[in-house]
């Protein structure tokens, strides 16, 4: 593909330090993300419900969608290095299906204004959700 | 919202059923027969995240797998080690769905072996 053939992915396999600083990165993209998640879902669960849900998610949503952009930014230079190999794989494939219906889940989590049991389904959603694609992706390098 | 979301599960599965088994991961290599190969390499990549070369060995050219560039260098094997021409002897498992594929657990070139796993 002509992807690998660009001038970035070109930087990106032959730079000693680059790529292991990337996937340094995109953890803690991952790091950040699912941390924020975890609290922010818990809440919505029903544990600290002294804690204002509002308050905790003004800095949640903030450090989840700062992560997960880190996450989106290396994890597209890490697939340029080796894009046919990784589109023809289930599992790629698979973990970007997860990851586009996991940000639709909480889009409409977050449009919600109410917390009711839809939204207590929703949270469970979104923590296994979550923790499927951290193990996809790191399955990736295996099968 | 919920039409989107019909219609982002619904491209997953055709997507997920158009893909052709044409992956080279880690578990499609046949790990029940080692295969020794002795040739001379006509591409090389030092590259991230893993080595590949090209290697001309018993009347074809085969697509080897090594390790990446750190373990490689860490473990004596250079860039210039396994440069286009060297001769080198590989020995790894080869892939299932692509004959010509081979990853390799060692390597030989000049006077020293390098394991790579």
């Amino acid at each position: 593909m002509a992807l690998e053939g660009l001038w970035l992915a070109q930087v990106m396999k032959h730079s000693s330090w680059l790529y292991p600083t990337i996937e340094t990165m995109h953890i803690w993209g991952i790091g950040m993300l699912f941390g924020s998640v975890v609290i922010m879902d818990l809440r919505i669960l029903g544990v600290a419900s002294k804690l204002s849900l509002s308050d905790l998610s003004r800095l949640g949503v903030l450090v989840a969608v700062f992560g997960f952009g880190l996450a989106v930014l290396t994890g597209s230079l890490m697939f340029i290095t080796q894009a046919s190999e990784l589109i023809s794989s289930r599992l790629f494939i698979l973990k970007m299906c997860l990851i586009f219906l996991l940000l639709a889940n909480a889009i409409i989590l977050r449009m919600r204004t109410v917390s009711n049991g839809i939204s207590k389904t929703q949270a469970l959603i979104s923590l296994a959700g979550w923790a499927s694609v951290i193990g996809m992706g790191r399955w990736l390098a295996y099968v | 919202m919920i039409t989107i979301l019909k219609r982002i599960i619904l491209s997953c599965l055709l997507l997920n059923l158009g893909i052709a088994h044409a992956h080279h991961g880690w578990s499609e290599y046949d790990q029940t027969k080692a295969v020794k190969l002795n040739g001379t390499i006509t591409q090389s990549g030092y590259e991230h995240p893993h080595g590949v070369v090209k290697l001309n060995a018993d009347g074809k050219s085969w697509t080897i797998v090594l390790a990446p560039p750190f373990r490689m260098e860490n473990r004596g094997l250079s860039e210039s080690d396994i440069a286009n021409g060297a001769l080198v002897t590989v020995e790894g498992y080869i892939n299932r769905s692509q004959p010509d594929g081979l990853r390799a657990e060692r390597i030989t070139a000049g006077n020293k072996t390098v394991e790579l796993r």
